[in-house]
């Protein structure tokens, strides 16, 4: 955007501005910061939220079991459990670069002879095994995210 | 101890009247400067210089009478560029 239209954009936008008066007056408070401290040098930098999210993975575990990712291999589901490097403040999890991960084969899950609730209930108890190494169920969601960044989760075929 | 600003000819600058974006390509950051900061970096660049005289030009700019505080101020402002990669010292 050049100058002239922003100046434009600004006197557009009076009524607009009168409405987001909270907004307005952060605004006028940083342009007074960089433009009316003359005595001082002033510098503000903007982190490129790309540029971070390219150097890791962040994310939450799963809402519950049945969102999470399970791996479907000859001796039936298993849970992908991911091996955080460390659990942030906010309470998600940091994965680092790439991703480590294990595939939790107890118990043994048959989709063939298990019913629906023994499955849930076997499941659950892979969960608990995955936690006790430390590890987490990630969504489906943020299955894809990763592994569009990394080749870390390539040759696995999900459910 | 001099110092230089760092790759200043690879950085590209808009101006919007006294403020200034400043795109980093080196660490893909944005910077928002001030007439000031602008001015410090932009006379970094021409060669190596203490910070004495970049207190003593800055001053000059500015039409203040150089004080401690305002030597620390610009030492701070300079230890942060350095932490962003835009200056570097030059023993």
């Amino acid at each position: 955007m050049d100058k002239d239209k922003s100046v434009e954009q600004t006197n557009h936008s009076e009524s607009a501005q009168k409405m987001c008066k909270p907004s307005s007056v952060k605004k006028q408070k940083r342009r007074m910061l960089l433009k009316g401290t003359a005595a001082l040098p002033v510098v503000m930098t903007l982190y490129s939220g790309a540029a971070l999210a390219r150097t890791s993975n962040i994310t939450g575990e799963a809402a519950s079991v049945t969102e999470a990712v399970f791996v479907n291999t000859g001796n039936g589901p298993q849970l992908l459990c991911v091996l955080p490097k460390e659990k942030l403040d906010s309470g998600a999890y940091d994965l680092g670069e790439t991703p480590g991960y294990t595939l939790i084969t107890n118990p043994p899950i048959n989709p063939l002879t298990d019913d629906p609730a023994t499955i849930l209930v076997k499941k659950n108890a892979q969960l608990e095994n995955c936690h006790l190494l430390g590890g987490i169920m990630i969504s489906g969601a943020a299955f894809t995210s990763i592994a569009a960044k990394t080749s870390v989760f390539d040759n696995l075929m999900i459910l | 101890m001099r110092w230089l600003s760092d790759n200043f000819h690879t950085l590209l600058v808009a101006d919007w009247d006294e403020e200034y974006t400043v795109f980093q390509p080196d660490s893909g950051k944005t910077h928002f400067f001030n007439q000031m900061s602008m001015e410090m970096l932009s006379f970094l660049s021409r060669r190596p210089v203490s910070i004495e005289e970049i207190c003593d030009y800055l001053s000059r700019q500015s039409g203040q009478t150089p004080d401690e505080n305002f030597q620390d101020n610009i030492e701070k402002i300079l230890y942060h560029f350095n932490a962003l990669g835009l200056v570097k010292k030059e023993n």
